[in-house]
């Protein structure tokens, strides 16, 4: 497979011209994951996976007192001329049944969004990263599991490289976008992470995780050496009792709850009485040092500056010094309220919301560890796992603790805990919360360590 | 599409693989979702790809693209040998299959009509139909209706000789009902929450859930929500529908007898589990109520075929006997393993699966099921339960990384006193310990009121990887257990 931008640009260009459909989007998703996997300090399940999706929309307006749009949409892994006309011919086939939609403003034109322009051929993509062998992932392999093997410990975890766009459960994701009216984006970036799990013999776990644009950012060696010292610290653990405790949230932890915040943001919801800000629009929903944005050209993370129409993804304060300010909103809906799109359109046509991308939390300073000496007296929690809402309105969520959970004590760690379940309302955290760290980026997002008060505990593993 | 398979396989010992395996999958999947008056979703989908697995110096590699040429079977068998290469730097076990015999043949999901032969304006007349039914009062301001149908035509051929094709064949529809009142949003669901139920079959599948004639009571089953009490919290006993105890089959039992999670294939994302082969054969998990069934041949089900991704042929066997532990679900790999400690247990059943060509087989569940019980039907158990909860379908699910700590949500739920549903509540929940929870099973309900559900967003592995699988149940009852924990924060 090839993922050059130019020749993406060149099959989307020549698609479109072939058309024979007067309205039509193509939207290519996907490219090619590598990960080399690792358990009990060996390799035991190592991937390369090639995989390029292209989506092929079409409208049908009839022009009448006002226009009414009919859209059916197809998708295919056969690239070929002939493969790409049938996706269209089928997405016609099927927009020709749909029914009329008076309210639907047709395919977005370039430069729609709010403010932004629309920038073809946008791109970022590290070529000796997307290059990297199987040699190269299966020596970061042994550099991060040698702490552990040295001292008989198990290790597990992975080594992974895409390029191109996937989502959490390996759907394909916008890399490319354009339509009959202009609309050109093209956007292939690269992305490396690494995970690295150890377990003691003497009932310890720990966990680091570190990502990415280029392979250079991310230290397999120093992965390793965290999660190892982190299973060392967690051995013997005691049951600590159910109750509201002062935290320190590590990163990991803090991007698991955040992302429970993503569909409060978005209009529809809002206007469907879906989201907490239904009742609380404008009003305050954090502490005061608390900013989220929805910024996925952050230098750190560097995602897809567009939506899955070809629009810019405006940067946008989701809220500012604890107070919400913006909604996200995509433009059909944006045109139906006679109001800009911001850029966040999901693919179309399509039952999902316009929400945020890119969540940048910040408004906190120094290192985690500086945290901790500014709270030398909390619980410190490593990642949280298995995470769900209980009530998105209220954005109240369960989960469990996991892979490092101690009690701390002068900056120390005094003892290691049992692993516990915790429920809570993620804005009332962001509410009491103290004090936070610079930001890390942890997958698609950049999140700080924070402190926060009231953190509900709600029972523990017991052993059976 | 075998002889590509064919020639993957030839390709990738030519390029030093002592076992290797190509299984090229096509696939036509169709979405259809009415909204709040729109057609919100009118998707086709149509893909093709090979995936190879091989065995190099005793270590795996796999590779997968999209095509179905001899050229990219042969680069795809190539990229997968390299990758094997570089895993065996990295290996303390050098991996090796027992020998089996090869088996041939063909399986299809029987079908009685075809899902892609129906008329789009049938179908679009008739999701449009029931989600307008279910938008009973203004305070329902969200309605939406989905069909799916996707075929599924697999071929796999392995180099001790396997050589198979199996054509899947799956449809699915459902209802979802969101009411809210300013303060409050409540979601009622259709057959299933979700996306409702889908099974192997064709469009008797939709036709038989009768969504028109459901469509307002869902409506009205949301906006009752709204004004109904909290569940309480309380210690009682809790009576489970089919629907929700389909999750907690899948999750407190299913995921912990998957036997890789044993030997710490999972370790880093998935997890482990409290069903350690120590344990095999000896642990009461569960009450002498409780059975559970693994079984690959069950009609109408998501986890049923021919022969598993490696060539294994579907069986049927048992997890739990009478509450105690006795089975795993395995691959080839791990079953021979776990041979060595317990020899009756090394034979794969066939249970390593893969999401389509790009995804490497793991071990899978296939369909985990709580046998039938002597309880009668759910009406009689509620007559003969002094003071409970009943919930049903499932919106909330969390379990820890052992399988051990648990806590569930229902759309909604009834306060049963002196054998009556006296009160409906929302937000009904409930926790506990995987093993306690079911050793506090009194009571299972008999074969009439056995259903079987689709599960089809079941995410293991990593690349992450969703699977589909059927859980069947009756209702049960289960003592002393905490329910309204996440009530204050759930303490």
């Amino acid at each position: 497979m090839n993922l050059r931008t130019e020749e993406i640009v060149a099959r989307i260009e020549s698609a479109l011209r072939n058309a024979t459909h007067e309205e039509c989007e193509l939207v290519l998703q996907g490219g090619r994951t590598s990960l080399t996997r690792f358990a009990e300090g060996e390799i035991h399940q190592n991937v390369e996976e090639s995989r390029l999706l292209l989506r092929a929309r079409v409208c049908q307006t009839t022009w009448s007192a006002s226009p009414r749009v009919r859209m059916g949409s197809g998708a295919t892994t056969d690239l070929s001329d002939d493969g790409i006309a049938t996706a269209l011919d089928k997405a016609a086939e099927l927009a020709s049944f749909a029914p009329e939609r008076e309210e639907y403003p047709g395919l977005a034109p370039p430069g729609a969004a709010a403010g932004g322009s629309s920038v073809p051929y946008t791109g970022h993509h590290d070529r000796a990263t997307a290059e990297s062998d199987a040699g190269f992932r299966a020596n970061e392999v042994a550099r991060a599991i040698l702490p552990a093997m040295r001292m008989g410990y198990s290790a597990a975890g992975y080594y992974r490289i895409v390029e191109g766009g996937f989502g959490e459960y390996g759907n394909p994701q916008t890399i490319a976008v354009g339509n009959s009216i202009g609309v050109r984006q093209v956007y292939v970036p690269t992305t490396v992470d690494m995970m690295c799990a150890v377990s003691t013999p003497g009932g310890g776990t720990g966990w680091a995780v570190a990502w990415g644009v280029s392979r250079e950012h991310v230290d397999a060696e120093a992965v390793g050496r965290t999660a190892y010292e982190k299973a060392r610290a967690s051995e013997r653990p005691v049951m600590l009792a159910p109750g509201d405790y002062r935290v320190l949230l590590e990163p990991a932890a803090v991007a698991e709850l955040i992302r429970f915040l993503i569909p409060s943001f978005s209009l529809r919801a809002v206007r469907e009485q879906r989201s907490i800000f239904h009742s609380r629009w404008g009003g305050r929903m954090a502490a005061e040092q608390v900013h989220l944005t929805a910024n996925p050209h952050h230098e750190l993370l560097r995602l897809r500056p567009f939506d899955d129409e070809g629009l810019e993804s405006m940067t946008l304060p989701l809220l500012e010094a604890g107070f919400h300010r913006e909604l996200t909103v995509g433009w059909t809906e944006a045109r139906a309220l006679q109001r800009p799109s911001n850029g966040y359109s999901p693919l179309q046509p399509s039952a999902a919301d316009a929400v945020p991308r890119g969540l940048v939390l910040s408004g906190g300073q120094g290192t985690v560890d500086d945290l901790q000496r500014r709270h030398p007296d909390c619980l410190r929690i490593t990642r949280l796992w298995y995470n769900r809402f209980v009530n998105p309105l209220l954005t109240t969520v369960t989960g469990m603790t996991r892979d490092g959970f101690f009690e701390m004590r002068g900056a120390d760690i005094y003892r290691a805990l049992v692993n516990m379940r915790y429920n809570v309302n993620v804005f009332e955290l962001l509410n009491q919360t103290l004090d936070m760290s610079e930001g890390v980026r942890m997958g698609d997002t950049v999140v700080p360590a924070l402190v926060c008060d009231g953190f509900t505990l709600s029972s523990s593993t017991v052993s059976t | 599409m075998r002889d590509i398979c064919a020639a993957a396989v030839s390709a990738a010992l030519d390029f030093g693989a002592s076992y290797a395996d190509a299984r090229i999958v096509l696939s036509h999947s169709r979405q259809l979702a009415s909204r709040n008056g729109l057609l919100a979703q009118m998707d086709d989908e149509v893909t093709a790809g090979i995936g190879i697995r091989v065995l190099v110096g005793g270590a795996w590699g796999f590779a997968s693209a999209s095509g179905t040429t001899v050229d990219v079977a042969s680069d795809t068998a190539w990229r997968a040998t390299e990758v094997a290469r570089a895993s065996a730097l990295v290996q303390r076990r050098p991996v090796s299959l027992p020998a089996v015999t090869p088996v041939t043949g063909t399986w299809r999901t029987p079908v009685q009509t075809d899902p892609f032969s129906v008329g789009l304006a049938e179908i679009v007349e008739y999701l449009r139909s029931a989600e307008s039914g279910m938008r009973v009062d203004p305070r329902v301001r969200v309605s939406s209706a989905m069909t799916s149908a996707k075929r599924q035509n697999v071929w796999l051929v392995t180099s001790e000789g396997t050589d198979i094709e199996q054509e899947f064949t799956w449809t699915g529809a459902g209802l979802g009902a969101v009411a809210t009142n300013g303060d409050d949003a409540q979601v009622r669901s259709f057959p299933n929450s979700f996306g409702g139920q889908t099974q192997g079959g064709g469009w008797e599948v939709v036709q038989n859930l009768n969504l028109l004639a459901r469509c307002d009571q869902v409506g009205w089953e949301a906006v009752e929500l709204l004004s109904a009490d909290e569940c309480p919290r309380e210690r009682t006993q809790l009576i489970l529908d089919t629907t929700q105890l389909a999750l907690q089959i899948h999750e407190s039992i299913g995921h912990a007898a998957e036997l890789d999670r044993v030997y710490g294939h999972e370790a880093a994302f998935a997890g482990g589990t409290y069903l350690g082969d120590d344990r095999l054969g000896t642990f009461q998990v569960g009450s002498e109520h409780v059975n559970i069934s693994a079984d690959a041949t069950l009609e109408g089900a998501l986890g049923t075929f021919g022969w598993d991704d490696e060539g294994v042929a579907a069986q049927r066997w048992m997890l739990v006997e009478q509450g105690r532990f006795t089975g795993y679900l395995d691959s080839r790999e791990t079953a021979a393993r776990l041979g060595n400690t317990h020899a009756a247990h090394a034979t794969s059943h066939g249970a390593c699966r893969s999401a389509g060509y790009h995804r490497l087989p793991l071990v899978r569940m296939v369909n985990v099921s709580l046998e039938p019980g002597n309880a009668g039907t759910l009406e009689d158990l509620i007559r003969n339960t002094e003071r409970g909860i009943y919930m049903e379908t499932n919106s909330s699910w969390s379990i820890d990384d052992r399988r051990y700590n648990f806590q569930f949500g229902c759309e909604r739920g009834y306060l049963i006193e002196n054998g009556v549903r006296v009160k409906l509540l929302k937000n009904p929940s409930y926790a506990g310990i995987s093993p306690q929870f079911w050793n506090s099973c009194d009571a299972v309900c008999d074969a009439s009121e056995f259903r079987l559900w689709g599960l089809t967003n079941c995410g293991k592995g990593q690349p992450a990887q969703l699977m589909a699988m059927s859980h069947g149940s009756s209702p049960a009852r289960f003592r002393d257990i905490e329910v309204g924990v996440s009530r204050r924060g759930g303490r």
